[in-house]
């Protein structure tokens, strides 16, 4: 069995109609730096529609986009967005409707069905600015990087923690193409350590209870996509490390 | 998150990392600039411990500490015993005070400046930015003013975190004060009627004592005081005190509340709105049995006996011919009084004498009392006990009413002079929305005959009052649904409180962690707390101090209303206009060290002793020159709800109230509890579970009405109706149902309330004196649900 497969297997994944092109790249063997650049493309896909409601051109960039249209043929929830962006693009009542759902489940102008902060959900206050804030923070700092709003708002936002990973990925990316591979190992390390210790700590809980109040097709997509495929991605970066061992 | 003009897929767009070293590692969606940011400079994670205070509109003032590191709060610590000044004594943080990080840091805090998109009160909203924000509230400043003028401009009251020397509902008026005025209000919902009632007896309404004066006390009777849970100053520092020393406490309250629980030996139930009547019959025991003390009332009282009464005063009309049955035939004795307050004879017979017999005594009203429609009367009934006693002037006694004294403060930002003559009653403002032409001087408008607009803007800022502690709240929710009656209202705060739900613009406020200010001890300290600017404020909240001013700008008054300063340059120039009259004050650098300073002053301050030591030379402040317990004043008015003599009288609402008392027999009663400062932490889970929100009923009633503990409970009249669990205690007397204020307004979808809101069963009735507010004289029923 392929160790992507397995791994899907064992972690009992639901909702999702198949990993097909994932899997496809996987198997080509060679094409180590397709998939990740598959998996930046999902962080960076549920980076934009969890930090912000899309503008049109954004929408428009959605729709479009070629990689999406492939990972939707397999991907229900990225299918599920690409559906409602179009919606979006072509009926103003939708685009109307997918905001409001975005102004109830996001921007907080009444107490959120589910705070998008880890801190909320893990620390014993359940308050911004717990211990998960600092860890988080911690490391961004690893890496040279700050929250560019640290003094206001928490580290440790959804849309900033997708953003992080999109960073280690896109740093593995770059990290492949040189002979070496040590940095690329160690890449692949903390985006594991750090979904398992951050992201996949709260996030799918989080989306979980966003689900049932996500109205429009645009960030139903976007939830499922979070709960779904997060945890899918680590089983995909254990095989990618397994795959640097041997 | 932090909104950009743009948002392209591309996340290297994006701002909320900023990254170091990232090269062309580009997946394949990203098209567009990158924009790669510099290293952040590593920071200093030492912890700071900065001395500061909240500015809520909470009693404690208490010295608090937050621990900083790398720009978050990481905990709160407050006074140590260590540092405890006895001769001003701090409060300490009590369970509100550690609880201030949650409430710093809650998920809920509002963000961003909201614009309203649905119905008003149907809760939709929409991010806009400060900008937009301001350019709405600017246009429409402009556009009702020059259609109402400004009279039609009514800033409310702040009942949250509303700021001290930096007032913040004053900003708001020193803005409008820059435009051509505002509509005011008078009349404390706190203590407007005791201070009403305290003013017709002595002439002013600093009746209290520096509360040092305790200590010399033999007993002491808090009559509705409840200070253990609303921290009124420092009072329990020196009630603790007498407490060990050996002074008797008595707690006379329908509820057996935590005060109750802290000092009493003997706690004395009684029906809400019957005070007097308990009064009446203490007082008719000591005259009776002799125990009163005549020198003190010929000397100092009129009103008193007939050989004491004012010039052109029919006979028969003193408080001794009504107390002994010569004006009405019936004997004010304790039999009698016991069928009114149900407080029994013998208790009330023990009672008076020990009062009487305990020199010195102090009898310290609270203003829970005052807040129902007999509460001027009996304000005014507590004042004659301490007369009929001669405990006025005494150390360790007291003089009754509202017990204010006068206390050293540091300066405040000016609100400046406001054009528009008129002031109204705060009971009158949903009457000038609905029609401001029957606005009436008869019920308190003052500086003309008629109102020349009706109310068409209201701002509330860091206050809950709005929608949340204003009486009568389903009628007042129908007034401001109609948005062409109040055409537009703005709200601040730091939660999306039920009166934000009703703004059309939200606005996010700071904390007290996030500003500058010079907080004042509540009444009997004599300190101020700087409060400290010790973190930024979060996501996009802004002092209101700094939109007011941005808002200044658009209508053209910035200069006049900041006079080219800042928030922090302002606390600054207020420290220095301070040090004008105290010198010792130390400089900004020091006092930030510090966090505190004390004023001088003498002590022990008690109330009235120039008066009763030098009565030739230092007259009460009254139109006699005397304790007036019968107000010539109040006996022009003939009005029966408020006589002359301070005596028991049917209340409103009461439970003499027939027949509306067959319909709804309990009277309902709010208190303010430990886990509260008015309505400000409603939503704070930790203060949520110190005491839960239900309603108080007793075990009597419970069992005729068939709820059990824990049942969920609908409480109603003609007004409204809650929901709400039951608490079946005996710590509440038959034929009363208590419910702590300070919910947020929740109406369902039949309009019952789901959150408890006592304020749905409340009346905006007016009280007799002065149109004070009396919502606390309330009948309802209750039922299960």
């Amino acid at each position: 069995m392929h160790p992507a497969t397995s791994v899907q297997k064992n972690l009992g994944l639901t909702g999702w109609s198949g990993h097909g092109n994932i899997n496809k790249l996987y198997t080509l063997g060679a094409n180590t730096q397709s998939i990740l650049k598959l998996r930046a493309q999902v962080y960076n896909l549920a980076h934009a529609l969890t930090g912000s409601f899309p503008s049109q051109s954004m929408l428009s960039r959605i729709a479009s986009s070629p990689a999406l249209v492939v990972l939707a043929e397999d991907v229900e929830p990225v299918s599920m967005i690409l559906e409602g962006a179009e919606a979006c693009l072509h009926d103003v009542a939708t685009a109307k409707a997918a905001e409001e759902d975005y102004n109830n489940l996001y921007m907080a102008s009444q107490s959120l069905t589910a705070p998008l902060w880890e801190s909320v959900y893990r620390d014993p206050e359940h308050s911004f600015f717990g211990d998960a804030t600092w860890q988080v923070r911690e490391w961004y700092g690893q890496y040279n990087l700050a929250f560019s709003n640290k003094d206001k708002e928490p580290d440790d936002h959804i849309t900033v923690e997708l953003e992080f990973m999109h960073y280690l990925i896109s740093a593995s990316i770059e990290a492949l193409a040189r002979p070496e591979k040590t940095d690329y190992a160690r890449l692949c390390a903390d985006q594991i350590a750090f979904l398992q210790e951050h992201l996949l700590q709260w996030a799918p809980q989080s989306f979980s209870m966003q689900l049932p109040h996500a109205k429009t097709a645009l960030y139903v997509g976007t939830a499922r996509l979070i709960v779904d495929y997060l945890p899918y991605d680590l089983s995909l970066l254990i095989s990618l490390q397994n795959e640097v061992v041997q | 998150m932090t909104a950009s003009a743009e948002t392209p897929l591309s996340i290297s767009r994006r701002t909320f990392l900023k990254w170091s070293a990232v090269s062309a590692a580009t997946p394949l969606l990203l098209h567009g600039d990158a924009l790669l940011q510099p290293a952040f400079a590593a920071e200093s994670a030492n912890e700071m411990i900065i001395p500061t205070t909240s500015s809520l509109d909470c009693g404690g003032c208490c010295l608090n500490m937050a621990h900083v590191r790398d720009g978050v709060i990481t905990r709160i610590s407050t006074r140590t015993d260590a540092a405890l000044n006895p001769a001003i004594p701090v409060m300490k943080g009590c369970v509100r005070g550690r609880a201030y990080r949650k409430y710093q840091y809650h998920p809920d805090r509002l963000k961003y400046p909201l614009k309203r998109v649905g119905k008003r009160g149907e809760g939709k909203f929409e991010r806009i930015s400060w900008d937009e924000a301001l350019d709405i509230t600017a246009r429409r400043i402009r556009e009702i003013t020059e259609k109402y003028g400004p009279a039609s401009r009514f800033p409310l009251l702040g009942t949250g975190n509303d700021g001290s020397s930096f007032h913040f509902p004053s900003l708001a008026r020193r803005l409008f004060n820059c435009t051509g005025g505002f509509l005011p209000y008078y009349h404390s919902v706190s203590s407007g009627n005791t201070a009403a009632a305290t003013s017709t007896v002595y002439g002013e309404v600093t009746s209290g004592s520096s509360l040092d004066t305790l200590l010399h006390s033999k007993l002491i009777i808090l009559w509705g005081h409840n200070p253990v849970e609303t921290i009124f100053g420092h009072t329990n520092y020196y009630l603790k005190q007498a407490k060990e020393n050996g002074c008797k406490f008595i707690v006379i309250d329908p509820r057996h509340s935590d005060s109750a629980i802290t000092y009493a030996d003997q706690w004395i139930p009684i029906l809400p709105n019957t005070d007097n009547a308990l009064m009446d019959a203490m007082a008719y025991v000591i005259v009776t049995e002799n125990l009163h003390d005549t020198h003190f009332l010929d000397t100092y009282c009129v009103g008193f006996d007939e050989e004491h009464m004012p010039e052109g005063v029919p006979d028969g009309e003193s408080y001794l011919s009504y107390l002994t049955g010569a004006r009405d035939g019936v004997k004010k004795d304790p039999a009698w009084a016991e069928g009114i307050c149900k407080v029994p004879a013998n208790t009330i017979r023990q009672l008076a004498r020990e009062y009487a017999l305990a020199k010195p005594a102090a009898l310290l009203s609270g203003w829970g009392p005052q807040r129902h429609f007999s509460g001027e009367r009996s304000a005014r009934g507590s004042i004659m006990l301490c007369c009929l006693t001669g405990n006025v002037g005494k150390l360790g006694g007291w003089a009754g009413g509202i017990g204010r004294i006068s206390r050293p403060t540091p300066a405040r930002l000016p609100t400046l002079k406001n054009p528009v003559p008129y002031s109204i009653n705060i009971m009158q403002w949903t009457d000038a929305v609905e029609d401001y032409t029957k606005v009436s001087v008869k019920e308190g408008l003052k500086g003309g005959d008629n109102l020349p607009a009706p109310i068409k803007m209201i701002f509330s800022i860091a206050g809950n009052y709005l929608m949340g502690m204003n009486p009568d709240l389903n009628k007042t929710r129908k007034l401001l649904e109609d948005d062409t009656k109040v055409e537009f209202i703005l709200a601040c705060d730091l939660l999306m409180t039920s009166t934000c739900q009703y703004a059309d613009i939200v606005l996010p406020s700071t904390t007290f962690f996030e500003c500058w200010d010079l907080v004042r001890s509540w009444e009997y300290g004599a300190y101020f707390i700087l409060g400290q600017k010790v973190v930024e404020p979060m996501f996009e909240a802004r002092h209101p101090y700094d939109w007011l001013r941005d808002l200044a700008k658009r209508l053209g008054v910035e200069e006049k209303f900041s006079e080219g300063r800042s928030q922090e340059e302002w606390a600054r120039h207020l420290i220095d206009e301070t040090r004008k009259k105290n010198p010792r004050l130390p400089d900004w650098e020091e006092l930030k060290k510090q966090g505190i300073y004390y004023f001088d002053y003498p002590t022990p301050v008690i109330g009235f002793k120039k008066q009763i030591d030098d009565p030739a030379n230092t007259p009460f402040k009254t139109p006699s020159g005397k304790i007036e317990l019968f107000s010539k004043g109040i006996y022009a008015r003939k009005d029966p709800q408020i006589p002359a003599t301070p005596h028991y009288v049917p209340a409103w609402e009461g439970p003499e109230d027939h027949p509306l008392v067959e319909k709804y027999p309990f009277q309902v009663i709010g208190w303010k509890g430990r886990n509260g400062t008015n309505s400000c932490y409603f939503t704070h889970p930790w203060l949520q579970q110190v005491d839960v929100h239900t309603v108080w009923i007793n075990p009597v009633d419970a069992m005729k009405k068939n709820i059990k503990q824990g049942d969920t409970v609908r409480v109603f009249n003609n007004r409204g109706a809650l929901l709400i669990k039951a608490e079946v205690t005996p710590r509440i007397i038959p034929g009363v149902l208590a419910i702590p204020t300070g919910a947020w307004y929740k109406p369902g979808k039949d309009g019952t309330d789901l959150n408890g809101c006592l304020n749905v069963l409340t009346s905006l009735q007016k009280s007799p004196l002065t149109n004070g507010n009396a919502p606390h004289s309330c009948l309802a029923d209750i039922g299960k649900a």
